[in-house]
């Protein structure tokens, strides 16, 4: 089954719910009579995934990964973008990651260390 | 007037060496353009006044480093050499980008201050002329009188080179200077002399989108506004102050005539003025070498001075959306009842541009006045007080700099090697070959014996040498085992340090990692058990610190830590020592705070009876010297065990040594 997110082209498996937020950057603020303005630099997208119960070693592809690269910026692309080379340049915020451990069967198959992530990815 | 909503963005270039453009825009975090004080309303100088723009920026750093000492950065590199980018005299042009309209708001150096994490200031063009001295006397003007702007060329060009700063004067001031001698000064001193006889601005402003050196006429009768700003679209904030103080509205200048040859003297009044504030008098003595010395010029001279002054000073200040089209000389009205109710004029005196991309703050502050004013502060330094002699003037003193809480630099044009003088020491740095050399600020000398301490009290840590002078160099009794020296000084700070001057029997030696780091008072750290027979322990400590310190603050921050050591079997703790180690730093920028972050170390060496011992490190107080001073990071900072080492040496002798203690210029 295809998952519905990568990162740095590792699959991030059964995403059962994404959060999208977007962050405005700039100036906003009320004149003196009291007028909301604003001066815009960027809108910045971001997405919170959640996935379901996940064997160990597929957790730990994306996290070993984003270890290796300083949790630094890679290449995000969810089902929503279309074709899989429409990236987005994103960071995953170590703070931002919560693993659940969980014990679980999947496929039929008893996991004793399942893993239920949630992370949140932002465009840079 | 101002869209209420607009999409911002700025570019940001620095020259390299060989002329091509860096395009730092993506680093950049922040960013102020500022001409004259926007921090006070009335008082202090105006961008009228000073002349000169000022750019400070940050950069971010991502990837490769900006610092200018990082010579395999990408930034410090240009065709396979070292070359900072970041570097004194590196040009830069900062525009900002508003709907996709781009404005330069800066152009000119790098230089007044380049930090490694990307924090620099910038003067505009005009630094090169301020950093050009006139070595070679010259006579300017003739007998017939010379056109002001013709002499300002001219010493722009003799001292700079022909036509290398082109003066732009789209209309001549009709100001003839007759025959006088120029020397001593930098270029930029010389040529605002000429023009402060006139009371013209002279300096760099944006003209048909370039920066250009202009000599121009404020324009002072300006009574209609360039734009129209009102309180519901336009203003965040709008503070007034009136202040009288600086009115003056009789203006008394007297000069000597070149035709009588004696002191004259002519009086301009504004009646309108004294009505309002009552008779508020300045005289003006101008010397006998003035370029002022006919009564036109004296009286053209005083009206310059009248007009700016005759009137409340700066009044207002005006906090707007990032609007860049403002600038010094441009008017404005304003429509704010919460503060008036009428539509006011006024007329921009200083202004300051931010771009804050991470503060999310993109705002102009003015500091605006009721009419347009070529000086202010320029022309109440020239005052005359009631029972003074006439004023002297920087140039009337001569080429000294200011004594400041900053180094004093000179640089050797021959050589290029740039000589720095702080309350620390003296210092020649080679730019050609990178080579520090500290010259010594104080020097102690002396004798001692093994286990002395010898106290300096002096202010920053010295270098310490110790030679023996009185020491067996072979024990017969001990002629079957390898003997050795061990010289050294130990436990060296400010205060002192210890003399170590023995014969030894070599025994094992043992060096240990580090301990925890201690950050809170009574956290403390011990060792493992020794080697049995150990004879001395020497412990090597490090401190971190980061604080911030506010503008023209010291702060500081002070461990104190106590060493004692336990034998194996005993439950009492003996007392080693117990010492402080502290980082103070002072701030010398006027308008930012400073993050200062540091690491300094300490050893610390003693003998002890022999057996198996364990060391404990505890932390007893922390402090600051200037509280209130910064924000301290005390979760950050600690003091630690970095390092130990244990010898079973035997001390088979000791003896006596020379030492020369040396506080440096450069050093720690």
């Amino acid at each position: 089954m295809a998952s519905s997110a990568r990162f740095d082209g590792i699959d991030i498996p059964l995403v059962y719910a994404v959060e999208i937020e977007r962050e405005f950057i700039g100036d906003r603020a009320r004149t003196a009579g009291g007028k909301l303005r604003q001066d815009l630099v960027a809108v910045k997208r971001s997405w919170q995934l959640h996935t379901r119960p996940l064997r160990l070693e597929q957790a730990n592809q994306l996290l070993d990964h984003l270890e290796a690269i300083n949790y630094g910026p890679g290449d995000f692309w969810l089902d929503d973008f279309g074709f899989t080379w429409n990236t987005i340049k994103c960071i995953i915020f170590p703070e931002s990651i919560h693993e659940t451990h969980v014990e679980v069967s999947i496929n039929g198959e008893w996991h004793s260390n399942a893993r239920e992530l949630s992370l949140t990815v932002v465009e840079v | 007037m101002i869209p209420a909503n607009r999409k911002i963005s700025a570019y940001l270039g620095i020259q390299r060496a060989d002329g091509t453009w860096a395009d730092l825009s993506h680093y950049l975090t922040q960013t102020e353009v500022e001409l004259g004080d926007v921090s006070l309303v009335g008082t202090g100088n105006a961008g009228v006044d000073g002349r000169v723009r000022t750019l400070r920026f940050s950069l971010k750093q991502e990837g490769d480093s900006f610092s200018p000492r990082d010579k395999n950065s990408f930034w410090n590199t240009l065709n396979g050499e070292y070359s900072p980018l970041l570097w004194p005299n590196r040009k830069v042009r900062f525009d900002a980008i508003i709907d996709g309209v781009s404005y330069r708001l800066f152009e000119g150096y790098l230089g007044d201050s380049i930090t490694a994490d990307g924090s620099c200031e910038c003067r505009d063009l005009s630094k090169r002329l301020q950093d050009c001295y006139i070595e070679e006397k010259r006579i300017y003007g003739s007998e017939n009188g010379t056109p002001a702007e013709d002499v300002i060329q001219e010493i722009l060009d003799d001292n700079l080179g022909e036509g290398e700063v082109e003066l732009y004067c789209p209309v001549s001031p009709g100001f003839m200077v007759l025959t006088y001698e120029l020397d001593y000064m930098s270029v930029w001193d010389a040529i605002q002399q000429v023009a402060g006889q006139f009371g013209w601005f002279l300096g760099y402003r944006l003209v048909d989108g370039e920066f250009k050196l202009i000599l121009m006429e404020p324009p002072r009768q300006k009574d209609t506004p360039d734009y129209v700003l009102n309180y519901e679209d336009d203003i965040y904030v709008q503070e007034l102050e009136i202040n009288d103080a600086d009115v003056r509205n009789v203006v008394v200048v007297t000069y000597k005539d070149s035709e009588t040859g004696q002191r004259a003297t002519v009086t301009l009044e504004e009646e309108t003025s004294i009505n309002l504030f009552g008779r508020r008098a300045m005289q003006i003595e101008e010397a006998d070498t003035s370029l002022i010395d006919t009564e036109e010029e004296a009286e053209r001279f005083a009206q310059a001075a009248l007009d700016d002054l005759h009137d409340l000073p700066a009044v207002c200040r005006i906090d707007l959306p990032i609007f860049p089209q403002l600038d010094v000389f441009s008017t404005i009205q304003i429509h704010n009842p919460r503060i008036s109710s009428t539509e006011d004029f006024y007329a921009v005196n200083s202004v300051r541009h931010t771009l804050d991309f991470v503060g999310g703050k993109f705002r102009t502050e003015v500091i605006a006045g009721g009419k347009v004013i070529g000086g202010h502060a320029i022309w109440l330094r020239k005052e005359t007080r009631p029972g003074a002699k006439e004023p002297i003037k920087e140039e009337d003193i001569g080429p000294i700099d200011k004594i400041e809480n900053k180094p004093i630099e000179i640089v050797d044009p021959s050589s290029g090697i740039k000589y720095s003088m702080d309350q620390w020491g003296f210092v020649a740095v080679d730019p050609n070959t990178e080579e520090v050399r500290p010259y010594v600020n104080r020097i102690a000398m002396g004798e001692a014996s093994d286990g002395d301490f010898i106290s300096l009290d002096f202010e920053r840590t010295p270098q310490v040498k110790v030679v023996p002078r009185g020491l067996t160099t072979y024990n017969p009794d001990y002629s079957t085992d390898k003997q050795a020296l061990r010289v050294f000084a130990s436990d060296i700070s400010p205060e002192g340090f210890k003399v170590n001057c023995k014969l030894i029997v070599p025994g094992i030696e043992t060096i240990h990692g580090q301990g925890d780091n201690l950050r809170d008072v009574g956290d403390y750290w011990i060792s493992p058990y020794t080697h049995p027979n150990t004879t001395s322990c020497l412990v090597s400590i490090r401190a971190w610190f980061r604080y911030d310190i506010w503008a023209r603050m010291y702060n500081s921050a002070y461990f104190v830590y106590r060493i004692e050591e336990q034998p194996l079997g005993s439950s009492i703790w003996e007392l080693v020592g117990e010492w402080t180690i502290g980082s103070r730093e002072f701030n010398n920028n006027w308008l930012q705070a400073r993050a200062f972050s540091g690491a300094k170390t300490a050893t610390h060496q003693w003998d002890t009876s022999g057996g198996q011992k364990r060391i404990k490190l505890t932390m007893v107080d922390r402090y600051s010297l200037d509280p209130g001073t910064g924000t301290m990071y005390w979760g950050e900072m600690y003091v630690r065990v970095n390092s130990w080492r244990e010898v079973s040496d035997f001390v088979a002798d000791t003896g006596d040594v020379s030492w020369l203690a040396i506080e440096g210029g450069g050093g720690g």
